[in-house]
């Protein structure tokens, strides 16, 4: 059904989830979620025409998540645990948590929380302090809609670095959800690298959903990486004094797919600082649409929120756009922002060219330097080179198509 | 014995007010073994003569012909120039972030050989330690990204470190000079010195007479006004050094104006 079902039944839902739900109060989330369905408005995307992807999948009795390489040690206090089998009601930094950050008032967001069938629960206890990163990979088994929800929630004066990878298996067709919220206690410092790499035969609606409190630093990196259509909004909000959060995200669409992203930071306490960095590039026939929103709300004195989005298209019949919208109701700020869409630069290819490098070879150089400023900042090498290899391989494949028009 | 020829050469550029002819009329022929300067007031076209040698993209030749060893090169974009042995050090090199120097110089090289035969990365970093020493550079420079944030003195030794990783048959040095202080031009003269030979020629564009102190050229041209007008041994460079080139022009009956005379409309109200 490409346009989502009407209504949500609540009774449906009571039949298909309350019996597997392992708390009252999920089941009474759901059927809250599923009460506003269908009176919700579609989330905001500007210039992304997404009404009509088939996002609505019918949530398998088993979602069909994998952990390739299992979930990581619990030590030091860490606690990660299937939000499914939990007992929520056991755990109260759950209950005063779950779907608060990544708040249910918009159409997809009500029919995600509706029918979640996978997810985790993780906390990082206060004063946690682990120079080993957290890896998460996480795999969508092919046609069986997952809609995935995952809570991480970092103590006070904690030190960590999650790194959370989405890939999908290749088959059958879904239109699934992940939907993650992200707690940054006071005093702690988070560096969260996400990188979602779907095949095409997935089409999903990803929402990433953070607060930082008094304090708090989160540096945040993404890398978006999909074969098929997906939305994807990463969100900050900056509560606490002196909160600061740097989002850089890079990403890559080829073939015909659609890749529309929201990249948000709310500076809402005083002193906050909010940097977005968004390079991306297009192959093809396809689309990418950065929207970078820089948004300081009223009382956030001396607040200041950059933001540069940055789109290269490497085709004629690529399409792609860098919106940067800075809304801005208090005084007392500093906000800037960048953007451009344009195609690789002439002197650089002329350059490097110059030295014998072949046009594709010179093509990709050019590319990797201009994502480079985000791909740097990936926390983990290993997951920076399988960034680096993937966006290669994608390239190649691109030119291959390219040279083939020819 | 390898032979780059230029006949006849007339290019033109486009910018905002149209289609601007620079060359007009440029004869030039080098070998393997020679090293050749151009000298010549500013805004002449020695940079476009560079250039459209190189095969950039942004100079159209309008008439005659490059000859690469009898072969014409003209319908040869720029990356195959390079690999059949030309090799430009330019005036304004583009930086390129997320590339490091090391990492450009060894696809530069590889791109020359098949893929049975790419450079391993211990003959490379051998390679590099050798001529990085010859051009007094800090190990550092190799891990930097590609002129990002060189200083000028700093990208005119790397463009030579590049020219001695890659030893190309033919260079085209364009003002390597501009811009050195007195001890980087000793350096990076002794690099240009080292990769000479047989096989090896090249073509160097400057200002100043005294480069050619430190790389002794064998033949000297003058150009002006788009044309080599007059070619001559080093003592050419000497007297021009000394005299500047209003005399020669006059001489030569030329109508082109020089920076170092009063403007035109000026010198007829005398
Ligand atoms: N890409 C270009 N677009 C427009 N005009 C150009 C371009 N390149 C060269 N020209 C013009 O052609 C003429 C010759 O320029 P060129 O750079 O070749 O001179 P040059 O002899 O190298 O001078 P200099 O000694 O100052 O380096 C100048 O008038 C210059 O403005
Ligand atoms: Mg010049």
């Amino acid at each position: 059904m490409a346009f989502g079902p009407k209504t949500l039944a609540k009774q449906a839902i009571q039949d298909q989830f309350g019996p597997r739900d392992h708390s009252a109060w999920l089941t009474a989330q759901r059927l809250a979620a599923a009460k506003i369905y269908g009176t919700a408005p579609w989330p905001d995307f500007p210039k992304v025409q997404f009404h009509a992807w088939p996002l609505f999948g019918a949530p398998a009795a088993d979602a069909g998540i994998r952990y390739p390489d299992g979930l990581p040690d619990q030590k030091d206090g860490l606690l990660i645990t299937p939000l499914l089998d939990a007992a929520i009601d056991q755990m109260p930094w759950a209950t005063q948590y779950l779907f608060q950050e990544a708040t249910v008032k918009d159409r997809l967001t009500a029919f995600h929380v509706a029918q979640i069938n996978s997810g985790l629960l993780i906390h990082v206890p206060d004063h946690f302090h682990q120079a080993d990163p957290i890896v998460l990979n996480t795999e969508l088994l092919a046609g069986r809609t997952a809609h995935h929800h995952v809570l991480v929630v970092v103590g006070e004066d904690a030190q960590v670095t999650i790194v959370d990878r989405y890939t999908g298996e290749v088959g059958a067709k879904s239109g699934d959800s992940v939907v993650t919220e992200l707690v940054v206690g006071a005093g702690s410092r988070v560096n969260y690298a996400n990188v979602d790499a779907f095949d095409d035969n997935i089409t999903a609606f990803i929402r990433r959903q953070a607060t930082v409190a008094q304090d708090g630093v989160l540096n945040w990196t993404g890398g978006v990486l999909n074969d098929g259509n997906v939305l994807v909004d990463t969100s900050t909000d900056l509560v606490g004094t002196g909160a600061e959060a740097d989002v850089k995200m890079v990403a890559l669409a080829s073939g015909k797919q659609i890749q529309g992203m929201n990249t948000r930071i709310t500076n809402i306490g005083r002193q906050t600082t909010a940097n977005i960095l968004q390079h991306g590039v297009i192959l093809e026939n396809a689309t990418l649409v950065f929207n970078g929103i820089g948004h300081i709300v009223k009382g956030a004195r001396g607040a200041d929120a950059q933001q540069e989005n940055r789109v290269l298209m490497l085709s004629r019949t690529a399409h792609g756009d860098a919106n940067p919208i800075l809304l801005i109701d208090e005084n007392d700020v500093k906000a800037g922002h960048a953007a451009s869409v344009g195609r690789v630069d002439e002197s650089q290819m002329y350059y490097l060219m110059s030295r014998g490098l072949s046009r594709d070879l010179a093509q990709r150089l050019v590319i990797r330097g201009f994502l480079g400023a985000v791909l740097t900042a990936i926390p983990l090498p290993a997951v920076q080179k399988d960034l680096i290899d993937t966006i290669e391989r994608k390239l190649i494949h691109g030119q291959a198509v390219a040279h083939a028009q020819e | 014995m390898d032979t780059l020829e230029v006949k006849d050469l007339h290019v033109a550029v486009d910018d905002e007010d149209g289609h601007q002819v620079i060359l007009k009329g440029l004869n030039l022929t080098m070998h393997t073994g020679e090293i050749h300067a151009i000298m010549g007031p500013n805004g002449t076209g020695k940079s476009t003569l560079s250039e459209t040698i190189m095969g950039n993209p942004k100079y159209h030749v309008t008439q005659g012909d490059i000859l690469l060893n009898g072969e014409s090169i003209l319908d040869w974009p720029v990356d195959k120039r390079a690999r059949h042995g030309l090799f430009l050090a330019m005036q304004y090199p583009a930086e390129i972030a997320g590339v490091t120097n090391a990492e450009f110089m060894r696809a530069a090289i590889n791109a020359r050989r098949d893929d049975d035969h790419q450079i391993g990365v211990r003959e490379f970093i051998q390679k590099l330690d050798d001529k990085m020493a010859i051009l007094d550079m800090s190990e550092e420079m190799a891990e930097r990204y590609l002129n990002q944030g060189f200083s000028g003195g700093e990208k005119k030794r790397n463009e030579i470190l590049q020219l001695l990783m890659i030893e190309p048959p033919f260079a085209i040095l364009d003002e390597i000079d501009s811009g050195l202080d007195i001890d980087a031009l000793k350096v990076v003269s002794k690099g240009v010195n080292a990769m000479r030979g047989d096989n090896f020629g090249a073509l160097i564009i400057t200002h100043y007479q005294r480069l050619l102190n430190y790389i002794v050229p064998d033949v000297v041209h003058v150009m002006m006004d788009g044309r080599i007008v007059k070619s001559g041994n080093a003592d050419l460079a000497k007297t021009l050094e000394k005299e500047g080139y209003v005399g020669l022009r006059d001489d030569l009956g030329l109508d082109v104006p020089l920076t170092d005379e009063p403007a035109a409309d000026k010198k007829e109200a005398h």
